[in-house]
């Protein structure tokens, strides 16, 4: 598994290195830390940027104890080099002597473009983001990022909104095509919040053997899920209910959204529901692809 | 001694069943309780009148033995030791009469069935008013998820004649390991719920204890809930089941049955056709 994380100075990305890590813990992931700096910042890195990047690595690496770190590459405080049009944080250490890698990365442009092109180079299975709490879901100077980034990248988005507690993970389905990574995915998240589940089948009343598909598919999730001991709660949403449900459901916990190629919300309302659901949302966002 | 209950547990090849399947592998640890599985096939239009004699009983028998395949299909993916009184029985026609026959000439105490919680109420609504519910001469559990608490709900209030409603609903369920709360509904435009205090349901909630009493029980809570169906429901979902008076008529209670994640358990009155 390959894990991008979009991280700049602020609270919010700070806020997300500790979910990150649990995550990371959970599935020995590599990982990437990308901060991104504007072309016109000159040929070096960032300063406050790349002090930032340390300090969240060194955070990062502080959840693991020392016998169960997988992680490892550069000791010490390392140096960015450039690479690529940009900087890697390298050492002098060897990179194969640890099992799973830890990169932190500057690209230099602009950061949806560089956070889409650096999880497209990694072919990653997910990235995760933060933003600012509240009703809306920001990155400070880029405005509307996490909806641009989730709603654009061909992996599955996590966007953890600042200082909100998941107690309940939502996973909206709508489709037959689940990919066994983000049922994996979804088993982390709740295992590592201790959340309840919910797996929530979206009808098209208009369309027969809609409904049947999904039940068919929700059966299998509920088994596979059920088998983990996890007993998820079952409900029927009405396409034409669900921004009024995710409304209510962002206000208990965690909203995830299956968007596979077959998804009937990809093909009704292109992605504009996504970007939608992650500027409004109250919680945290997952999409899953 | 107690009474061995006998209930019906209608399946089909589908996730309402599923779920169904194995609450009730569950439920009858606790309970009671022998089972008998029913499926019904349904035929096509076209098949319906597919001739006479050994034409007619050809074609039946090939719809037994689809309706048994799905039956054993689901039993096989499930994996669920659920002991059964016998096998699966599968009817020929149309669902509602098929079991409403069943349910009638067989004595049930009680009828199980999976059926997906939804966003809309009117789904519950159809179920409850559809002729196999009004006309089901025993309680009807209706499973919508599982739930693995050992404690049920005893919902009084709007319009709920708990003196009629719970010594039949104990009868039912005189198990072993179940605890019991007493909740007072009460309809409120608000998003908040409010708990109050029992004495807040006037003797109602009184009288409800003193009949939990008189078979030896104790409920864990008693309490008077304030709030919308949809908040309130919210509440309810800790509970393995919500039991209640069938509901007669669309009020806030009906809502709250209908928005509650937990299984529920409809109580009839005598009048509504239910065996005493």
């Amino acid at each position: 598994m390959r894990i991008v994380i979009a991280l700049d100075t602020h609270s919010y990305s700070e806020a997300i290195v500790s979910e990150a890590a649990k995550l990371a813990a959970n599935t020995w992931a590599d990982i990437t830390m990308l901060g991104v700096q504007p072309s016109s910042s000159g040929d070096m890195p960032d300063t406050d940027l790349e002090k930032r990047l340390r300090q969240y690595r060194k955070s990062f690496l502080s959840r693991f104890n020392e016998g169960d770190n997988p992680y490892g590459g550069v000791k010490g405080a390392g140096k960015f080099t450039s690479q690529n049009g940009g900087f890697l944080l390298t050492g002098d250490d060897k990179e194969n002597e640890f099992r799973k890698k830890l990169h932190v990365k500057i690209r230099v442009g602009d950061a949806t473009k560089e956070i889409l092109a650096e999880a497209r180079e990694q072919e990653c299975d997910l990235i995760i983001i933060g933003c600012t709490k509240g009703l809306d879901c920001q990155w400070q100077g880029e405005i509307d990022l996490p909806r641009k980034i989730a709603q654009k990248a061909d992996y599955s988005v996590l966007v953890i909104k600042e200082r909100k507690t998941t107690d309940t993970i939502s996973c909206c389905l709508d489709q037959d095509q689940v990919s066994q990574s983000s049922l994996e995915m979804i088993n982390q998240m709740v295992t590592l919040h201790q959340a309840e589940l919910k797996i929530v089948g979206l009808t098209d009343s208009l369309k027969a053997g809609g409904k049947e598909g999904v039940e068919n598919k929700m059966a299998e999730i509920l088994k596979y899920y059920a088998d983990l001991e996890l007993n998820p709660w079952i409900k029927l949403v009405r396409l034409e209910d669900l921004e009024e449900y995710v409304a209510q459901a962002s206000r208990q916990g965690m909203i995830a959204l299956w968007m596979g190629k077959k998804s009937l919300l990809g093909k009704i309302f292109s992605r504009d529901l996504v970007g939608k659901l992650v500027n409004t949302s109250q919680s945290s966002v997952m999409i899953l692809r | 001694m107690i009474k061995m209950n006998k209930g019906l547990l209608a399946l089909d090849e589908n996730l309402a069943s599923s779920i169904a399947l194995r609450y009730a592998s569950r439920l009858v640890e606790n309970l009671p309780l022998q089972l008998q599985a029913g499926h019904v096939e349904v035929p096509d239009n076209k098949h319906h009148s597919a001739g006479k004699g050994w034409v007619r009983r050809t074609w039946e028998r090939g719809l037994i033995e689809a309706g048994q395949q799905a039956i054993q299909r689901l039993l096989n993916t499930e994996k669920v030791p659920c002991p059964f009184i016998g096998y699966p029985k599968v009817f020929i026609g149309e669902r509602d009469d098929a079991l409403l026959e069943e349910l009638t000439d067989g004595h049930y105490d009680l009828f199980i069935e999976g059926n997906l919680n939804t966003s809309d109420v009117m789904d519950f609504d159809s179920l409850i008013s559809s002729p196999l519910y009004t006309k089901t001469p025993c309680p009807i559990l209706v499973v919508k998820n599982l739930v693995s608490s050992n404690t049920i709900a005893l919902l009084c209030g709007d319009g709920v004649d708990h003196k009629s409603v719970i010594p039949r609903t104990l009868s039912l369920l005189s198990g072993n390991g179940l605890d019991f709360d007493l909740i007072f509904y009460r309809y409120m435009e608000s998003e908040a719920t409010i708990s109050e205090n029992k004495d807040e349901a006037g003797s109602a909630l009184q009288e409800a204890e003193a009949l939990l009493q008189n078979e030896n029980l104790k409920p864990l809570n008693t309490q008077v809930i304030s709030g919308t169906p949809e908040s309130v429901a919210r509440l309810l979902k800790k509970y393995k089941m919500v039991a209640s008076a069938f509901p007669l008529r669309k009020s806030p209670r009906l809502e709250l049955l209908a928005q509650c994640p937990s299984p529920v358990l409809l109580m009839k009155s005598a009048k509504q056709g239910e065996k005493s």
